[in-house]
């Protein structure tokens, strides 16, 4: 099927929306509150389009696609509703990307410069409180545009059914349960509000100040708790090693981008100054630490002067199932290739 | 699993028993809570009242470790009134009539006195699977954890062929593993009597396979499984012990026997990310680099083999277990040859047939699922497509309900079962090293009925000495619903209140898996305590 | 939980979410206003999260969160009653009662609100007191039938 959009003919299929078919040619609308996780909202009106022979301005996001519509994404109507939009939003919020735990990576800025928005006016109310009661998750309300993603992720996606919206109009605001602070309510953390929050009216408690988004180094990888296997991104601090933020990676197997608290909160054991770095020895009851040489010299030593004094199934092997599939493999070969032995095993059983 | 994580998302039908998903598996959780969403229906068996229960159509709380009684009584009913899948029993399975003999004592009566299960309920849950087809079939520890695991996995593979929901998509028998990589470490060999992808080391044909890989002589004798070889360090057939990563002191059943074990033992290597319990009793140590260090693979427990990445360096002279292993090996006369992560695994694949088309660079993006034997195979999403098993036709067993080990008596009124929560992992090594998570749950509480509560003069906050014949712990109290009378429930996520101090050392004879799940406690009141405080109860999981 | 609210999940058993405004109204009207205890009752009724239940509720401006007071004082804010001087009548109701738009008296004789229009313009500025409408108030007037109440 075909329609035209800014003049092109593109071919699309059932199904789709506008706004899909915008994509998938490589044209630009604005979203805030459409996400792909939560889908069309038409609450932003931001992705607002011209539809030949449709009254008003159509959201794109909602809109199905049908054989012969005659779309225009760049009118200067669309522009323009599109930049009064956007500036109502930033007027009635207090955006200050300077400060901000979002900036760059705050799809609010993002949309304001695609629009050319050079200034706003702002207003000088007095700010709501922050709900700060969590140690992990900080809940801004001044930074909040009402988009209703971290409400759909909340009920709709991980189905935890904790955030909600109450009261209405201009008063509209997103809550924990009956409006409690969010420690004393029965959110269980797992942050998929903080990762669909388009700005800042939900981050991470333990990544503020860590660092921008363009200075950590993003590397993907497995969670280590649970069999799930999530994939994730970390977002790392080279120069200190240590990771500062954890993203679920979005539209990946197995977990389309949802984490849980564990995943998304419980990484920064590695940077702990608790972790051994030593070998250690013990020598008359106590531990010291040794060089890697006198370690394994000794150890091999031990292990060899065992085998041959008692044979190869007085050594006996625990892999452990948190480490890498290379490291349980290299325990097995060991106790069989090096030491003769299939008296390995794992804690497959607890 | 035989199946997928997201086909859990189309079930029609998700019969849960023995997983607290929302605490254990969260993110799997959210693809069965969306089904519900969608119109599946869920059935939960579970002794205690989790959190799951508030999305299922029926709750319902089996007597701790009678699941074979129950599935049996299930079975016998969906007989009766005729809601097997005829043609799938004829045409994929064989012992159809000695399963249907076996399930025969089982009457809805005789069932309902085992498990503790009304006898309405019993029908209305067979009348159910019967009706609603596929049934995907999830669980996790509450199934394997007794001294009848295998049997109690063997019924519920039973309980599958019978409805044929075997083999086809949104069905299936569905384990979801505990830990990031014990599907992996399974499938690497880390078994005494497997090589990696389940090659029997006793057979001769594979052990020549592995010989002249390897160009080494091979044992063909099965090896001891962790139980056996804490019996071996007690009758001195065992020297030396080597553990990689395991905290065993907590892990264990009954700590003060493993911790006994450990003393005695004459040479204990331990390689290990942080300084804890188990690391104190080694001869030596090896500081380990932790799952942000190490470059590599695990395997989830939808079989999917993923990548893991280096992103920092590693904490002081912390190095890879591989790369210890190889420098022991070469010192005590064998080199293995692993110079880099990646060529271990390289020569695992070669060696592995249902690894064997997956590549570092096929998963570079997303993993893969075994088996996927050439490098244009596409991965397997569910095993035994269209009710084809890997030996041929799936067998019926006929499995006889046996008791728990340990049940509790006059001394020992109490049953104890233990678990995991949703807020620390295993002995806490990583969680209690992350900051944050300990302010969510600082301590243990011993979960206990509201009835028996009363009966103890206890109130939450208070605290109370639990005592097993093999061990005690002091710690708090909270009285919830959650467990069921004469039920209590911890778990063994800090050291200072370890629910494996209690735990038995009684073992599936056939997996070596102890019974974590069951055992006979005391409980006595020690002192008042404070009540734990709104912020500190744990109120995220005792929703209505 | 109260007696009434007890009566009207007996009024509505096995309910579902499609019930809620109509239990909602009913805990009200037996309790004058809807406590967080009540909200989490309802919740509980419907196997929903009280999230649901508030989000709801503060939707609508008919439910109050607070208890009400005995008398309850409305005026109106729409455009006749404001260019009749309906903003005086607003003033002076809010310094004599010593409370804002939406406030109870302390001793929870006066609850006093605005509200957007009551269509009855002709009548404007207008109040209601209980139910009952005056036309055509002067800022004093108001507060004597306040007073008299």
């Amino acid at each position: 099927m075909k329609l035209t959009m800014d003049g092109r003919q593109v071919s699309f299929n059932e199904g789709q929306t506008l706004l899909d078919v915008a994509t998938a040619n490589g044209i630009y609308i604005p979203t805030l509150c459409w996400h792909p996780r939560t889908g069309p909202a038409s609450r932003c009106r931001v992705c607002v389009v011209e539809v030949e022979g449709m009254r008003g301005l159509q959201t794109s996001c909602s809109v199905a696609a049908r054989a012969g519509m005659v779309v225009r994404t760049d009118t200067a109507d669309v522009k323009s509703a599109r930049r009064m939009t956007v500036q109502n939003i930033l007027f009635s919020g207090h955006h200050n990307c300077i400060a901000c735990e979002a900036t760059g990576r705050c799809e609010l800025q993002d949309v304001a410069y695609r629009l050319g928005i050079r200034e706003y006016p702002t207003i000088d109310e007095p700010k709501e409180p922050m709900d700060t009661s969590s140690d992990l998750i900080v809940m801004n309300p001044n930074k909040c545009i009402v988009c209703g993603r971290c409400v759909a992720a909340c009920n709709d996606v991980v189905v935890n059914q904790v955030l909600t919206f109450a009261h209405r109009g201009y008063k509209t605001k997103v809550v924990c349960d009956t409006a409690v602070p969010m420690a004393e309510s029965t959110c269980v953390q797992c942050g998929e509000c903080v990762q669909l929050c388009p700005t800042a009216a939900i981050t991470e408690r333990k990544s503020m100040g860590m660092g921008r988004e363009w200075e950590l180094q993003k590397v993907n990888t497995t969670c280590p708790y649970c069999g799930v296997g999530c994939q994730m991104t970390l977002y790392v601090d080279k120069a200190k090693n240590r990771i500062a933020r954890v993203k679920g990676r979005e539209g990946i197997a197995p977990n389309e981008g949802s984490l849980c608290v564990k995943g998304r909160f419980a990484y920064d054991f590695p940077s702990s100054d608790k972790r051994l770095t030593k070998p250690l020895i013990k020598k008359n009851g106590e531990h010291v630490e040794v060089s890697w040489d006198e370690a394994l010299d000794y150890t091999a030593g031990r292990l060899r002067g065992i085998k041959d004094k008692h044979g190869p199934d007085a050594y006996v092997a625990i892999a452990c199932a948190r480490s890498t599939n290379e490291n349980a493999y290299a325990m097995q070969k060991f106790a069989r290739a090096v030491i003769g032995t299939n008296s390995i095993d794992h804690c497959a059983r607890t | 699993m035989t199946n997928s994580i997201k086909e859990l998302e189309n079930a029609r039908l998700l019969f849960v028993i023995g997983s607290n998903t929302t605490e254990a598996h969260p993110v799997i959780s959210y693809f069965m809570k969306r089904a519900t969403r969608k119109g599946a229906k869920m059935i939960v068996n579970d002794p205690r009242r989790i959190d799951l229960c508030r999305w299922a159509d029926r709750h319902v709380r089996i007597k701790p470790g009678t699941d074979v009684a129950y599935l049996n009584g299930l079975m016998r009913e969906i007989i009766a009134i005729g809601g097997q899948d005829q043609e799938y029993i004829a045409n994929h399975t064989e012992g159809f009539e000695e399963l249907r003999k076996s399930v025969d004592g089982y009457t809805l009566e005789r069932t309902s006195e085992i498990t503790g299960v009304p006898v309405e309920t019993i029908r209305e849950v067979a009348r159910t699977l019967s009706e609603i087809k596929p049934a995907s079939v999830v669980y996790t520890l509450g199934i394997t954890e007794h001294i009848c695991g295998v049997d109690n996995v063997r019924s519920l593979a039973n309980l599958q062929m019978l409805l044929g929901n075997v083999g086809v998509y949104a069905g299936g028998v569905n384990p979801l593993r505990g830990q990031n990589n014990v599907q992996g470490a399974c499938d690497m060999g880390a078994l005494p009597n497997v090589y990696s992808g389940y090659q029997r080391v006793n057979d001769l044909a594979i052990k020549d396979k592995f010989e002249k890989a390897w160009k080494v002589g091979l044992s063909d004798k099965i090896g001891l499984t962790i139980p056996q070889m804490f019996n071996g360090i007690k009758d001195h057939s065992v020297k030396a012990f080597y553990i990689m990563g395991e905290n065993v002191v907590m892990t264990e059943p009954n700590a003060g026997h493993t911790k006994k074990c450990l003393e005695e033992c004459e040479f204990l290597v331990v390689s290990d990310i942080f300084y804890n319990e188990t690391v104190s009793y080694a001869h030596v140590v090896f500081p380990d680099l932790c799952w942000a260090e190490e470059d590599g693979t695990f395997t989830n427990t939808e079989r999917r083999v993923q990548r893991v990445r280096p992103a920092l360096k590693g904490a002081g002279e912390s190095k890879s277990n591989w790369w210890v292993l190889n420098e022991l090996g070469k010192r005590i006369g064998y080199d293995m040859g692993f110079t880099s992560s990646r060529v271990t695994y390289e020569e695992m694949r070669s060696l592995t047939p249902s690894y064997g088309g997956i590549t570092w660079e096929r998963i570079a993006d997303v993993g893969l699922q075994w088996p996927c034997p050439t490098t244009d195979h596409p991965g397997t999403e569910f095993l035994h497509v269209g009710g084809k098993f890997t030996r041929g036709k799936g067998l019926f067993a006929a499995i006889e309900y046996r008791p728990p080990a340990e049940l509790p008596d006059a001394e020992y009124p109490l049953l104890l079962t233990t678990g995991r929560r949703l807020w620390h992992y295993h002995s806490g090594t990583q969680t209690h090293n992350s900051e944050g998570m300990d302010n969510l749950f600082g301590e243990e509480l011993m979960e206990i009925s509201p009835a028996d509560a009363q009966r103890l003069g206890v109130k939450t906050g208070d605290w109370v000495r639990a005592k097993s014949r093999r061990g005690e712990i002091v710690l708090r109290a909270w009285v919830t619903d959650r467990s069921p009378e004469g039920v209590c429930w911890t778990s063994f996520h800090f050291a200072k209140a370890c629910g494996n101090e209690l735990t038995i050392d009684a073992f599936d004879p056939i997996s070596q898996t102890a019974e974590y799940k069951v055992c006979a406690i005391r409980i006595e009141k020690s002192a008042d305590g404070e009540p734990l405080g709104s912020t500190r109860v744990p109120v995220r999981q005792a929703r209505p | 939980m109260s007696n009434a609210l007890n009566e009207i999940f007996a009024n509505h058993p096995n309910a579902t979410v499609d019930k809620l405004i109509p239990i909602l109204q009913a805990a009200q009207r037996a309790e004058g206003y809807l406590s967080m205890e009540t909200i989490h009752a309802i919740a509980a009724h419907l196997r929903i999260p009280s999230g649901k239940v508030f989000g709801v509720a503060t939707f609508y401006n008919q439910f109050r969160f607070e208890p009400a007071g005995r008398c309850r004082v409305t005026a109106c804010r729409g455009t006749a009653c404001h260019v009749r001087g309906g903003r005086n009548v607003i003033n002076s109701i809010e310094s004599h009662l010593g409370v804002r738009d939406g406030e109870t008296t302390p001793d929870l004789k006066y609850t006093f609100e605005t509200i957007a229009c009551l269509g009855a313009c002709a009548l404007a500025p207008v109040i209601v007191v209980d139910s009952k409408y005056y036309g055509k108030v002067t800022p004093k007037k108001a507060l004597t039938i306040i007073e008299n109440q």
